[in-house]
């Protein structure tokens, strides 16, 4: 009877843990080794003439959970979405992996055959750039990444520090106490980036303006952003904006509660509550399903890339909330050519030069 | 000045809540002799259980009892599995944290993701409701551990179960009642950090406050005002960890983030190196015949 139950408790673990990995294609874990060499896809002719891509198989990494509404579930999203117009492409992705198992995990997709793995943030990019030596056969991308290598590994940005500037300037103009609260996930290259981009923003819009940055060092516990913004007001802030997945869901809450103003990043993060006005959108959707797509058809190319509002992965969404009107229709003009320069090509950094 | 302090206090109290219920749920089981390593998946379920419950009745309190309902269950079950199976209770504890997650994970997923809880508990001179339960909580708990004949037969039961059984007490019935009191009280830790801080649930949003739990009643020496004071060391860490970072300065953000954990590990050391743990927890209890 005990061994039943034990039985019965380690089934229940397993189905939970199994089940808990959700999205198509889930998985917790890294593959099991499995051998088989990669291959160039598509080398097959199903029967209809259409090309076969069941030879494509390609890995995610992510750091966080699949569906946090925010930045690991756009990568799963877009490599579901690039593997859908690839007859036969199959997708596996592990979530919030540990730094500790990084090279482990990519090794365990190459060793089982994968043909493309994708590794989602720039806390990746070391592992990547070690691993991706072990096997020149195999297509490495590596997201938000400031570098990439020859012959296999690309690494793309999406315009992280436009990202931050176009928040940075939409704070500038909104806040009084000329003090802006920029709360981040932890201190990595691409969040680095964007804490500059705020600060270079704000600095654009009104050099007097004083950029606070503050880490939750964690992607999930939304209890510490608000711990954050509460330490922010006390040092006299009046406007946050946050890039920490779904710990920005504490920032925005919090902001709602401390009654201070509040820009999105990433995602559209003025559903999140009624003090976002306005978020800064990271399609990095789009951005990886465009890379997946290039890696398939074999025309991805190593080295560094970036992705930013020219190729449409960062755009402004409409005004919401009970700040709605608080800028001036000049100001969101000018917030507005900001980003059409961005557009255009115009590299925001040299503004404030 | 004074206005800091105030704030600082406010802040550390506020956020400190839900682990006080948690721990005072962990030490409940803790003193009848049952070592609860799987508050972080009972905690967990709690959490999810209070938005939903919370978003279709429209009753954050209604979501809390809900919560305190199913966690209770599950406590329930942990006592089942150690008092009837003797299963090791720490593995037993691990276990459960991964259904905590994986099951969460799942329900979460398939039907309630994004959902709000809509409502939240009413507040009083600035704290939320359930902070003044919590503090009244650990009154009650010492008046009941020392006060009154059920806390003196848990606490015995956690040091001499035999000598407790010896005496026509049954032993499996107070474990019972302690799992079933420890797993309600996690679970209410749980539905007050998503609908009385927060108003949704987030994916491990816990982030370890069951262990963080039991390290405050290890701090506490296994009494409630001492389990308060092990929350209150980690909570005063966790707020100092945000202020020193948004006070600028060249304090780097790492050694920031780990003043929590370090302020609790060393508090461990000093206040708690002659801790006496009860002498039955973690024994698998045998009824001698």
């Amino acid at each position: 009877m005990k061994k039943v139950f034990a039985l019965a408790l380690s089934l229940m673990m397993v189905v939970s843990l199994l089940a808990g990995c959700g999205g198509s294609g889930g998985s917790s874990n890294p593959p099991a080794s499995g051998g088989g060499d990669a291959q160039q896809p598509g080398d097959a002719q199903t029967s209809s003439g259409d090309t076969d891509y069941s030879n494509v198989k390609i890995g995610l990494m992510l750091s966080g959970s699949a569906n946090d509404g925010g930045w690991s579930q756009m990568a799963a999203d877009a490599a579901n979405a690039a593997a859908e117009k690839y007859p036969g492409a199959t997708v596996n992705y592990s979530e919030s992996i540990p730094a500790t198992d990084f090279e482990s995990t990519m090794r365990g997709y190459a060793d089982a055959g994968y043909t493309i793995i994708v590794s989602h943030g720039a806390e990746f990019l070391d592992a990547a750039k070690l691993v991706s030596q072990e096997y020149p056969d195999i297509t490495f991308i590596c997201t938000s990444a400031q570098s990439g290598q020859e012959p296999n590994l690309t690494g793309i940005d999406f315009a992280t520090f436009q990202l931050g500037f176009l928040n940075g300037v939409a704070c500038a103009m909104a806040t009084e106490t000329k003090k802006i609260g920029a709360v981040g996930s932890n201190e990595i290259d691409s969040i680095i980036a964007w804490a500059d981009g705020v600060r270079a923003g704000a600095q654009y819009v009104d050099p007097e303006c004083e950029v606070i940055t503050v880490y939750t060092g964690s992607y999930d516990d939304a209890l510490k952003a608000k711990q954050a913004v509460d330490a922010l007001q006390q040092q006299g802030v009046d406007i946050v904006t946050q890039n920490a997945d779904a710990c920005g869901v504490g920032a925005v809450q919090e902001c709602d509660a401390l009654g201070l103003m509040n820009v999105g990043a990433v995602s559209d993060q003025t559903l999140l509550g009624e003090s976002c006005f306005i978020s800064v959108i990271q399609d990095a959707q789009l951005g990886i399903e465009v890379a997946v797509e290039q890696a398939i058809e074999g025309t991805v190319e190593p080295g560094f890339v970036s992705m930013g509002a020219s190729a449409g992965v960062i755009t402004l969404t409409d005004y919401a909330g009970k700040y709605a009107d608080l800028l001036t229709d000049e100001e969101k003009t000018t917030l507005q050519n900001l980003w059409q320069q961005s557009y255009d090509g115009v590299d925001l950094e040299t503004l404030v030069k | 000045m004074a206005d800091s302090i105030i704030s600082f206090l406010a802040a550390m109290i506020r956020y400190s809540t839900p682990l006080l219920f948690v721990a005072l749920g962990v030490l409940v089981m803790e003193v009848s002799g049952i070592v609860n390593m799987g508050a972080e998946g009972m905690m967990i379920i709690g959490c999810l259980t209070g938005v939903v419950v919370t978003h279709h009745l429209n009753n954050a309190w209604l979501g809390g009892l809900a919560a305190m309902l199913v966690a209770g269950l599950f406590g329930l079950l942990f006592g089942a599995l150690v008092l009837e199976f003797r299963i090791n209770q720490t593995v037993l504890g691990v276990a459960f944290n991964l259904v905590g997650a994986g099951l969460t994970t799942t329900l979460n997923r398939a039907f309630f993701d994004g959902m709000n809880a809509g409502t939240t508990y009413g507040s009083f001179l600035g704290f939320p409701i359930p902070t003044y339960i919590a503090i009244g909580l650990v009154i009650l708990a010492w008046v009941a551990m020392y006060k009154m004949k059920i806390g003196v037969q848990m606490r015995s039961v956690g040091e001499n179960p035999v000598v407790v059984e010896s005496v026509g007490i049954s032993v499996k019935k107070l474990r019972y009642i302690a799992c079933a009191a420890g797993g309600a009280l996690v679970g209410f830790g749980g539905a007050f950090l998503s609908t009385g801080i927060l108003s949704q649930f987030t994916e491990n949003m816990t982030d370890g406050r069951g262990f963080i739990a039991l390290a405050a009643v290890t701090f506490g020496k296994y009494t409630p005002f001492g389990t308060l004071g092990g929350v209150l060391v980690f909570g005063i860490g966790e707020t100092l960890s945000y202020r020193l970072q948004a006070g600028g300065g060249a304090f780097p953000y790492e050694f920031a983030l780990m003043l929590p954990y370090i302020l609790t590990v060393l508090a461990l050391c000093a206040f708690s190196r002659n801790a006496k743990d009860p002498a039955a927890l973690g024994v698998p209890y045998v009824k001698s015949h």
